[in-house]
């Protein structure tokens, strides 16, 4: 179960319920903080956060040193961004410079984040209207001129959802920047010649902007007709504070599932005390949680953003030229639903 | 028909068997499928015309359920949504359907004049081998073939052809014109086996004289199609029509893996809307998802019984 | 049938054998080349395709991601790989197996004993039956009795489980095969089973002893036809299961990009021909008598 996903409608469905009863208290304080918030719809949590994927941006060395760029240093805000992928196609380093998921909670939320997070309306929807959501959608924009034609497709698997353009042309080596969860570039790049050519760093700011992202958990849900709950909560524990699950995550090279600690004491441990199997990624998905901040749980988590993203891809394939108003437009078709399907 | 049925009866009455004991023989052989056919396609499609004409939401576990008449169907016919859902299929089909029956029709006429049975058996098998792959797996080869990035059509096109560049390349499931021909391509080469078959089926009982008598009436090839082996392969064409028809406006699982929920896409077709309203969208309006899928059904009845009035007509 | 092939078989030959001077060109068989090169054509883009997987599944990883169609190393543990690293894969492949079989056998006899009580029992009230079925063809039952199949399901507490799934596929093809074995019956003589009764054969000893070894055809053609929908389903199974372990193997193949990274494409191909090859041998150890079963009148529905 993902929240921003699926909780509210399993939750009002009567199929699930909190595991506040079973959960130690200890766990439950261990939570990092914005995970916690995450997991819990009024006050009680439903969620026991398991695998973990933060969106973040990575890039090819080997395609940025081509085009005469410092391969190790992430680009600071978006504009460094946009000239760096410019860079790249203009010296030929690659075909594209570079390339997002078009799926809003994969790109169009997170770069929002980067610039502000107080991007939601009262009942908790995604504001498509905000300055923040503009400024990204017009960023969004000028990605797309420097990235793969095909990058507004659908993906071919799970309802569109999955195996996205953006993918097939990060592990084709096509492009160089790529903003998406970490899972992505890692599994991508897992199938390079060699895979040690991706770097991954933090989502480009924007001048005096949050510098946030977007992070979701999947984790288990505690079913109400389900037996033997203290034994589920017991297995649960042991499985989220077990370091060989994340080692095999971290450095089970293309099996690697993206499933990291969602405990304070965790990171804290492994930041005193580095094991020789960690990676440098790890370290900087866990340093992006406490300011990043999960899409807002509620019954249109998903679905706003299958029902926006016509309208403001009505801007990004140039059919309106006034990103104000493609935003408006995706607002409103939201509105519109939420009356009618309640 | 009737005049079997008459004869059977006849031949039942001298038999020993009594009425009673003939209903109930008779219809504990037609149990099994009746349990099955009952419980899982009629009570469904009747229960769904239930739930259409009620507010039912299954999300909204607290609140009664009310009878509504024919409120969700008025709404539909005011939905956008539904009517392009329509159309949208109706394109589909449109595509698919000559592709699905005429491909095969000539590829069956040219197998059936292979005179080498060996090499006719060869043909055969190996026309049928996509039938006896399963559909998700036909998909997942296919948008494999399709991949704009790593595809081998693309490959062909691109790098061996020359003829696009990789800015410019078909994107072949992602482009709003180039997806239901793409999907098209898809069906016919995983149909094309099965339905040469029927057509086989159907040629083998063409006596081969007509042919011979038309040769020394010296009637070439094209004549001897048109004027001997179409007349009698039509009503073959026909009942794959109208089941194709209903195949292709029905389509959801092609639309499901490969499209998704973007509703400008053309893949987002009435059968769609349907499942993200009925287990996706807000509070699962189940009753107006019921009413869609039910005017979807008409609107596909409607034609199919058109289609057999046109059949009927020509006999 | 065989009474059709013979001429056919020997119309060419007296052509061939029409005594020609030995010294005349013969005519360039041009319909036949062209004949025999268009069905090349067709059974080339039929066969590349699937040897493409095939080379798919052998590729190394960085192979895969380019498009050239050579690899330039090959790899072939990705099979290997696969069933180690997907952990739910063994159970979504026996899961597929449960439920196909169990759909394959239920259907079949439902079917061979509906075709039977059709056409040999005279059984009264069959029309209404008959115009039932017929009529569920023509109808989108699959797509429009989804949310009340869903809600059944959820009633009987089989939402989520594999076995649960049988029930609705059961019935999948069920109209269809019992049109085939009804077409199939038909072909037995009437004559028949009136000369078997007369001698006290009961209905049961009579579709058992009698009939049976005489519709063998077309119990393969229910057989398969019945494997194929239920192996390959993908709407029921997707709407009415929840959890990748009890899920059926199309459905996690088609879904098998969900940010796992066990699934790169070459690890995919190699799942895939796993999944295909069982229906295609077994297509091909039963094929002799699946044509015949279509010939003999399963298509005529």
């Amino acid at each position: 179960m993902t929240p921003f996903v699926e909780m509210q409608a399993l939750i009002e469905a009567g199929v699930i319920e909190p595991w506040d009863d079973y959960m130690p208290q200890e766990v439950k304080d261990d939570l990092i903080p914005s995970i916690k918030e995450e997991a819990m719809f009024d006050g009680k949590i439903y969620n026991w956060p398991f695998l973990l994927d933060v969106v973040i941006q990575g890039w090819n060395k080997e395609i940025v040193e081509k085009a005469g760029l410092d391969p190790t240093k992430p680009p600071a805000n978006w504009d460094e961004y946009l000239a760096n992928a410019r860079k790249v196609v203009e010296s030929g380093a690659a075909p594209f410079g570079c390339t997002f998921d078009a799926h809003g909670w994969r790109s169009l939320v997170p770069i929002t984040h980067s610039i502000s997070t107080d991007v939601y309306t009262e009942e908790g929807l995604f504001d498509f209207t905000s300055d923040a959501a503009v400024q990204a959608l017009e960023i969004m924009k000028q990605m797309m001129e420097l990235a793969n034609p095909n990058v507004l497709d659908p993906g071919t698997s799970d309802g569109g959802v999955n195996d996205t353009p953006d993918e097939g042309a990060f592990a084709a080596q096509q492009v160089a920047y790529y903003v998406k969860y970490q899972n992505a570039h890692i599994r991508m790049a897992a199938t390079w010649p060699d895979p040690s050519q991706l770097q991954l760093a933090a989502l480009p700011q924007a001048e005096g902007g949050a510098g946030a992202t977007v992070f979701w958990n999947t984790g288990a849900a505690l079913f109400t007709y389900g037996q033997n709950k203290e034994l589920a909560a017991e297995y649960m524990k042991a499985l989220t504070y077990s370091e060989d699950v994340f080692k095999e995550s971290i450095a089970g090279g293309t099996a690697a599932s993206g499933q990291l600690p969602v405990y304070t004491s965790m990171w804290e441990k492994w930041k005193q005390n580095r094991l020789e199997w960690m990676a440098d990624w790890a370290f900087l998905v866990g340093d992006q949680l406490p300011m990043s901040k999960a899409i807002r749980t509620t019954k249109y988590g998903v679905t706003q953003f299958n029902l926006g993203q016509p309208h403001w891809e009505k801007y990004l394939k140039g059919e309106e030229s006034d990103p104000r108003k493609a935003m408006q437009a995706a607002m409103d078709a939201v509105m519109a639903e939420v009356q009618k399907s309640g | 028909m009737a005049r079997v049925a008459t004869r059977s009866q006849r031949a039942t009455a001298a038999d020993a068997w009594s009425l009673a004991g003939r209903l109930v023989t008779s219809w504990a052989f037609l149990l099994p499928t009746l349990i099955f056919f009952l419980g899982w396609q009629l009570y469904p499609v009747i229960r769904v015309l239930w739930l259409s004409f009620t507010d039912y939401h299954y999300l909204r576990t607290d609140a009664p359920v009310h009878w509504v008449w024919f409120q969700n169907y008025a709404d539909a016919f005011r939905d956008p949504l539904v009517w392009r859902g329509l159309l949208r299929a109706a394109l589909f089909t449109a595509l698919f359907l000559p592709g699905m029956i005429f491909i095969p029709m000539v590829v069956a006429v040219l197998v059936d004049r292979v005179r080498n049975p060996k090499l006719a058996t060869i043909y055969r098998v190996i026309l049928l081998i996509p039938s006896m792959i399963p559909g998700p797996l036909i998909f997942v080869l296919w948008k494999w073939l399709y991949s704009y990035n790593i595809g081998p059509i693309n490959y062909l096109l691109v790098d061996v052809l020359g003829l696009f560049t990789l800015r410019n390349a078909p994107r072949w499931l992602g482009d709003p014109t180039l997806v239901f021909p793409s999907l098209a391509v898809m069906e016919w080469w995983w149909g094309l086996g099965y339905h040469t078959m029927f057509f086989l089926a159907g040629l083998a009982t063409i006596p081969r004289e007509l042919y011979d008598a038309a040769r020394v009436d010296g009637a070439n090839e094209w004549r001897i199609f048109w004027h001997i082996t179409f007349p009698r392969l039509q009503p073959i064409l026909l009942v794959l029509v109208v089941l194709r028809f209903g195949t292709a406006m029905a389509v959801i699982d092609e639309y499901l893996i490969m499209g998704g929920f973007n509703r400008a896409l053309p893949t987002y077709t009435w059968t769609v809307y349907m499942w993200d309203l009925g287990f996706q969208l807000g509070d699962w309006n189940q009753s107006y998802a019921a009413a869609v899928g039910w005017i979807g059904a008409l609107a596909m009845l409607i034609v199919v019984a058109g289609l057999f009035w046109l059949f009927r007509s020509r006999d | 049938m065989a009474t059709h092939v013979k001429p056919r078989e020997d119309a060419p030959r007296l052509e061939r054998s029409t005594p020609a001077a030995p010294r005349a060109r013969r005519p360039v068989p041009w319909s036949a080349i062209v004949r025999h090169a268009v069905l090349i054509l067709f059974s080339l883009a039929i066969i590349l395709p699937l040897v493409w997987v095939l080379i798919l599944s052998v590729k190394s990883l960085p192979d895969a991601y380019t498009n050239r169609i050579w690899p330039q190393h090959f790899d072939f543990s990705h099979y290997g790989y696969a069933l180690q690293h997907i952990p739910t894969l063994p159970r979504n492949i026996l899961n597929s197996v449960i439920v196909t079989t169990a759909t394959v056998v239920i259907t079949t006899i439902a079917a061979v004993l509906a075709g039977y009580a059709l056409v040999h029992l005279s059984t009264p009230g069959r029309a209404v039956v008959l115009g039932l079925l017929v009529a569920s063809m023509f109808f989108p039952t699959r797509v429009t009795a989804l949310i009340a199949i869903w809600e059944i399901q959820k009633n009987l507490d089989l939402l989520n489980t594999t076995w649960g799934l049988i029930f609705p596929y059961a019935t999948l093809s069920l109209a269809l095969s019992v049109f085939i074995m009804r077409g199939i019956f038909e072909t037995i003589p009437r004559e028949l089973a009136d000369a078997a009764r007369i001698d006290g054969a009961n209905a049961w000893t009579m579709l058992w002893r009698v009939m049976l070894p005489l519709v063998r055809n077309g119990i393969v053609v229910v057989i398969i036809v019945n494997f194929v929908t239920a192996w390959g389903e993908y709407l029921l199974a997707t709407t009415l299961t929840n959890d990748q372990e009890v899920r059926t193997l199309p459905v996690v193949l088609a879904s098998a990009s969900g940010g796992m990274g066990a699934w790169a494409w070459p690890r995919i191909a190699a799942v895939y021909v796993m999944a295909i090859t069982p229906g295609l041998v077994a297509f091909a150890i039963a094929q002799r008598w699946y044509m015949r079963g279509l010939q003999e009148g399963a298509l005529k529905t």
